[in-house]
């Protein structure tokens, strides 16, 4: 018998039945999808903002050519820093963001390649302040697309704190930030009440990004609480670098950040702008206070076990703050005693609330405020009283120092642990040693009582100066020529 | 004939002792393809030989595989043609395992093995190589000579002649000057001598019949197969139409894709990317157009219609090019109208912005952003010209004022700058005039005529230019002086002499009459503006007397800062600039700047720092800042000759492009002659992206510095995570990679002179840069494109031309 002539519609029947299932199969996948990405806010919105290029792009390159082309980019990157081809760099880094705009690594590293390894190799400030924004918007670009990543928000504020304020021109640096019309980049959103804050320093910027990275964190342990975290399956999960249990640094950024722009303003931390004192800088330090004490209360887990009554105790909880209250730490376990000293220990922080605690005091503003005229006039040559010819009297640099360091002493008295630290003795001992230098030029008879005499002596050897202080750093036309450092 | 200058290897090391008349030496230059005259023409030579020894390939390939006469050759699966391939099959054999031998030998795995001082290896390979040459020869002598005409019959003799030449060249070579032969180094050098010469035989005897060819080429037909070319285009997927509309949409939306950090560096970036983008679409379009017009003309039975016409075959192919090109030129010019408005639009706007912000800036007393805003503006001005830069050659001074060639290495990842050290006797030093070749031999010193363009910086009539004539005159008066003192001057030469002096002297007297006039009229100009009442008539009288003179000489430099200590906080290091003219009364010329690093730097020199220099000038940079280093290249110090206008630079940016175009049209053509489409259609975009991106790779394997073995090796170490220096342990699958890899890799480093180098023909760069493209540069790159197209073209026309289309 012949065989049947196979019927030759029935091979694109089936192909077309096949591909319509598989479309059925598919749009139902994808509907169960969506609905999980809602469910556990997964979705490319949820992540952070949409940009239209980068989606084009990752259009243009489907799958995993993706991969391949930010490899391709990276490695160029490279290359063109070593040609020194800094805004080409930029370029293709921006392009690598667009491709993998939720690779957080592609964002931290190559934000502090701008504004820490390319703003160095140019020679002018106004350059490297260039470089040092780039990199900063760079991570606030990284930021918008990731708004969950507290790592990016943290990156921004070290960025804000550190490159900019701890420079070797951060006096330059800073200035050039406080003359920025660049408004956006001088504003924080508040996480918490979503009010944005313009600000002219940039240790102000540092302190409001720290805190969005602190509360960032705080909501995200919330989160992981109620166990919606736990249940997300990552493919390529990326580790949290920043804010895990026990990150002490991490929690005590806002205060430094505070600290360091209430004492940023009682010297000539910015080129060219005088020092501020009075009830601003009273009150800024009084925040300082705040900050750390809020540090001091927030309630670690001791990484360790322990045996009480028979029984393994462990997370027991440790208040950094107990070791300023005797009554509270006296309560404490052997444990907890240990964890809480080893902890103040290591971030000083008998230091730095003692000092924002005598330095809010009127008389500790007051007494910076003489150290800071007796220095200027030492600069300028004028050691002692002097009566202008308006008719008023002018306190030369012996007088400004006399009245401050009486100030001082009796200040200190109350605020034995910021009296006693190093930090004080040497920041101490360098004044002391002014106040001498100006007797000695005066040809003034050195006083039965010096305060603090013997902390001058301990710094004798040290020539070093103050790199945040534009009136020990810059000869300024308003300053004069510096003189020889005592 | 001069002899040519060349550097000899060291086979013929007796020849630089010895002199070697230059009828040998070019012998030599002609034979030897990895050396060459180091003159302009020199890359000519080496185009010809390479070109040659491709024609040989294809000329003995053509008659090897040619199908043989069936009246005079037994039939198929005869005895004749199985013992042919016996002896073809264990020639290919004996090879391959001389090759693993070799492989083996240099791993270690079985000691070295040696007969006379040659190794086994070697022995067996040439053994099996000559088994394999005599067989080609049998084959090559009875297929010449049962199917050839005599004229193949000659080609085929000379070819012969040729190869005896190079050993009879060889052998006088290394003889020269009474040395003893050497007989293993005469044959190497015989082979290489002789194999080129046989490829220059082939290339005279296909340059014969391509002018007998081109001859017979008429315009009229050439057109109608361009214009037959051009519509096809349009017909097929709408190639041009789609282009221009991708070109447009990107263009659009560029902003979402690029953003420049600074506006600095908004037009080089904008500039670099629409030159990338013109590029990329314009060659991708030709790659798919050139490739698929003849398979499917063919296909569609379209060229039995053409052919059977009088059409020569060598214009359906230079036809085709025609056309496409026709086509690339009006896109071209499209794309480039298009894209000056878009960069006049983005890029003047910014700059007229930078301007703004940098008046606001200074009135709010914001120095600094003052300062960044208007570097900014000039640098975007600078980089929308065209600039002819005069460049001198660098030597430096050490901190002792010792001459050195370089300066000091700081440590920078790539060593293209040295530095000078601050506050000592160490300086940078740009000479221009006749400076000597730094990197010539020291037995063969050259040099390089650097001068300053006198006549482009002193315009005539001016000032500094009479007084520039008046000097040079003066010099020529002296110099005829001197000559007319000297002994032994015949009478006839002294009262030549006199005549000359007579008529300088008249000369002289004529410009200082000129002059004076000039200098009186700039005197009283300026004594006029000293006592005009108002500003503006004070200024309009400067700016006559200035007039009078020639305009300053401008320098621009970018120089690197390398700080080994902070030094005074936001001061910028200092240089000291020193202009000298090598003429003793000339005072020289001193300006001291500060350095902004990455920005260039410019300074003006009054014009009269020329005047009878002869275009010879000195400029001296020195670090003024203690402790602190000023680094520089050869070409970051200029003299600015002339700076043009930006559009007419872009356009002949847009030639290297045309030019790209031209070489993958060529090679798409190429392609269809013989593949069919989709094979020509991936073959010419493997072209294109091998002559985008492997180019580099392709130069490396050809200088045998790859590192890390060739591609098979490379795999094994991919897999085994092994790095590049580390020896591999010699296992049976490295011995067989590394086997693979000695086959491969020769035929690799030959590509180099096949696959485009497309990035010599890319001036996207020195546009984007604002440095103008010059006519002797647009000139040589297109006898590059030409080195490319033409033999690929020409290639094409023989494919067709025995391949039966229209049988």
């Amino acid at each position: 018998m012949r065989p049947a002539a196979p019927n030759r519609n029935v091979a694109p029947m089936v192909y077309t039945i096949g591909i319509l299932l598989l479309f059925v199969a598919m749009g139902v996948y994808a509907r169960t999808l969506e609905a999980r990405k809602r469910e556990q806010k997964l979705g490319e919105a949820t992540l952070g903002q949409i940009d239209t290029g980068s989606f084009m792009l990752k259009l243009a390159l489907l799958g995993g050519a993706r991969g391949v082309a930010a490899d391709v980019l990276w490695l160029r990157a490279e290359d063109l820093k070593k040609a020194h081809e800094w805004d080409r760099l930029k370029a293709t880094v921006d392009l690598i963001t667009k491709l993998q705009p939720h690779f957080l690594s592609v964002w931290t590293f190559q934000g502090w390649n701008l504004a820490y390894n390319v703003s160095v190799e140019w020679d002018a400030p106004e350059d490297k302040y260039e470089w040092i924004k780039q990199g900063i918007k760079f991570l606030k670009e990284g930021v918008k697309k990731n708004e969950r990543s507290a790592d990016l928000v943290w990156d921004t504020a070290w960025t804000y704190y550190h490159k900019l304020g701890f420079s070797d021109e951060a006096i330059i640096l800073r200035r050039l930030f406080r003359d920025d019309d660049d408004e956006p980049f001088k504003t924080y959103v508040d996480l918490d009440s979503g009010i944005p804050y313009r600000r002219d320093d940039n240790f102000q910027l540092g302190y409001g990004w720290f805190t969005n990275a602190v509360e960032m964190v705080d909501a995200g342990a919330t989160v992981s609480a109620t166990g919606i975290q736990q249940r997300i399956e990552y493919v390529d999960k990326q580790p949290q670098r920043k804010g895990k249990p026990g990150d002490l640094a991490f929690r005590s950024m806002p205060a430094h950040a505070q600290s360091r722009y209430a004492s940023g303003l009682e010297k000539e931390s910015v080129l060219g702008v005088e020092a501020k004192f009075g009830e601003e800088a009273q009150l800024q330090w009084g925040k300082a206070l705040n900050e750390w004490i809020k540090f001091g209360q927030y309630v670690f887990k001791a990484p360790n076990e322990v045996w009480i009554g028979g029984k393994r105790v462990s997370d027991q909880p440790i208040q950094i703050d107990d070791v300023t209250n005797p009554e509270r730490y006296g309560k404490l376990h052997e444990n907890q005693k240990y964890w809480t000293n080893r902890w103040a220990d290591q971030m000083n922080y008998r230091y730095w609330k003692d000092r924002c605690a005598a330095e809010m005091e009127k008389d500790g503003v007051d007494a910076r405020r003489y150290f800071y005229e007796g220095t200027k006039a030492l600069k300028a040559g004028r050691l002692v009283r002097e009566k202008l010819k308006s008719g008023e009297v002018r306190d030369g640099a012996v007088e400004n120092y006399q009245h401050g360091l009486a100030l001082w002493e009796k200040l200190l008295e109350r605020h034995a642990d910021y009296r006693n630290d190093d930090l004080n003795m040497r920041d101490t001992g360098l004044i002391v040693r002014r106040y001498l230098y100006a007797l000695r030029q005066a040809g003034v008879p050195e006083p039965e009582h010096v305060p603090f005499k013997d902390k001058a002596r301990a710094v004798q050897g040290d020539n070093t100066v103050d790199p945040f202080d534009a009136l020990e750093m810059i000869k300024t036309p308003r300053s004069g020529q510096v003189a020889p450092s005592p | 004939m001069p002899a040519p200058p060349i550097l000899l290897p060291l086979l013929w090391a007796q020849a630089v002792q010895v002199r070697m008349p230059s009828w040998l030496q070019w012998l030599f230059v002609w034979g030897d393809p990895r050396y060459t005259d180091e003159r302009a023409f020199g890359a000519v030579i080496t185009w010809t030989k390479v070109v040659g020894l491709f024609c040989l390939v294809a000329w003995s390939a053509s008659w090897l595989l040619a199908p043989a006469d069936p009246r005079l050759t037994p039939a198929p699966g005869g005895r004749g043609r199985q013992t042919k391939l016996m002896i073809l099959l264990v020639g290919l054999l004996g090879c391959l395992l001389a090759v693993v031998l070799q492989v083996l030998q240099s791993t270690r795995r079985v000691a070295t093995l040696s007969v006379a001082g040659v190794s086994v290896a070697t022995l067996q390979g040439g053994l099996f190589l000559g088994l394999l040459l005599v067989l080609a020869e049998y084959v090559l002598w009875s297929n010449v000579r049962r199917k050839g005409r005599p004229a193949d019959l000659a080609v085929l003799a000379g070819v012969h002649l040729a190869l005896a030449s190079g050993f009879v060249v060889s052998y006088t070579l290394a003889t020269f000057g009474g040395v003893r032969p050497n007989w293993p180094q005469i044959a190497v050098g015989g082979a290489y001598m002789g194999v080129t010469y046989m490829g220059l035989v082939v290339l005279a005897s296909i340059a014969a019949r391509m002018l007998a060819e081109v001859s017979t080429l008429r315009p009229r037909r050439l057109y109608a197969v361009a214009w037959h070319t051009w519509v096809e285009s349009f017909r097929r997927m709408w190639a041009p139409w789609v282009v221009l509309v991708v070109f447009a949409v990107i263009l659009a939306f560029t902003s979402w894709f690029l953003k420049p950090p600074r506006d600095a560096e908004l037009g080089r970036i904008y500039v670099g990317t629409l030159m990338l983008l013109t590029s990329i679409l314009l060659t991708a379009m030709v790659s798919i157009l050139a490739p698929v017009s003849l398979p499917q003309d063919i296909q569609q039975q379209t060229i039995y219609t053409v052919v059977s016409k009088p059409v020569r075959r060598l214009e359906l192919v230079w036809g085709r090019v025609l056309g496409f090109m026709a086509l690339v030129t009006v896109l071209l010019l499209v794309f480039g109208g298009i894209s000056l408005a878009y960069l006049e639009r983005n890029v003047g706007s910014t700059i007229a912005e930078a301007r703004r912000k940098a008046d606001e800036y200074a009135k709010a007393g914001k120095m600094q952003f003052a300062r960044l805003k208007r570097e900014e503006a000039e640098q975007l001005e600078t980089r929308m010209s065209a600039r002819v830069p005069v460049k001198g050659q660098l030597s430096f001074l050490d901190s002792r004022g010792k001459p050195k060639p370089f300066g000091i290495d700081v440590g920078q990842e790539l060593e293209g700058r040295s530095f000078v050290e601050g506050a000592t006797p160490s300086m940078a030093i740009w000479q221009f005039g006749f400076v000597p070749d730094k990197f010539a031999p020291k037995n063969a010193p050259r040099f390089l005529d650097r001068r300053v363009p006198l006549e482009a910086l002193l315009p005539r009539g001016t000032i500094e230019e009479l007084q520039n004539r008046r000097a040079e005159l003066r010099d020529a008066l002296a110099e005829a002086g001197q000559r007319q003192q000297g002994a032994d001057l015949k009478s006839s030469e002294s009262a030549a002499l006199s005549a000359d002096r007579t008529r300088i002297a008249d000369e002289v007297k004529a410009i200082e009459a000129e002059l004076k006039q000039l200098e009186d009229r700039d005197r009283e100009l300026r004594r006029q503006a000293a006592a005009a009442k108002d500003r503006a008539t004070a200024a309009g009288l400067i700016a006559q007397a200035d007039s009078l003179h020639a305009p300053p000489v401008r320098l621009e430099m970018i120089f690197n800062v390398y700080r080994t200590t902070k030094g005074e906080l936001g001061q910028p290091v200092y240089a000291l600039l020193v202009v000298r003219n090598p003429r003793p009364n000339v005072p020289p010329h001193r300006a001291y700047l500060p350095i902004h690093e990455y920005y260039t730097d410019r300074q003006t020199v009054p014009a009269r720092i020329l005047v009878g220099s002869r275009g010879f000038l000195t400029i001296e940079v020195q670090c003024l800042t203690p402790n602190q280093y000023l680094g520089m290249a050869e070409s970051d110090l200029y003299i600015l000759s002339s700076q043009g206008r930006f559009w007419d630079n872009y356009l002949r940016g847009l030639f290297g492009i045309w030019l790209q175009a031209l070489v993958l049209t060529t090679i798409g053509v190429f392609a269809g002659t013989f593949l069919s489409w989709p094979v020509a259609l991936v073959k010419t975009l493997a072209f294109f992206v091998a002559g985008l991106a492997a180019v580099s790779t392709l130069q490396t394997i050809a200088l045998q510095s790859l590192t890390g073995g060739g591609p098979f090796e490379s795999l094994i170490r991919l897999l085994t995570h092994d790095n590049l220096q580390s020896d591999l342990a010699p296992t049976t699958a490295v011995i067989v990679a590394k086997t693979f890899d000695s086959l491969v890799m020769p035929v690799l480093a030959r590509l180099v002179y096949v696959i485009p180098n497309f990035a010599s023909l890319d001036f996207s760069n020195t546009v984007a840069d604002g440095y103008a493209v010059t006519w002797a540069q647009a000139g040589s790159t297109l006898l590059l494109a030409l080195g490319y197209a033409l033999p690929f073209s020409v290639a094409g026309y023989f494919v067709l031309k025995h391949r039966e289309v229209a049988a």
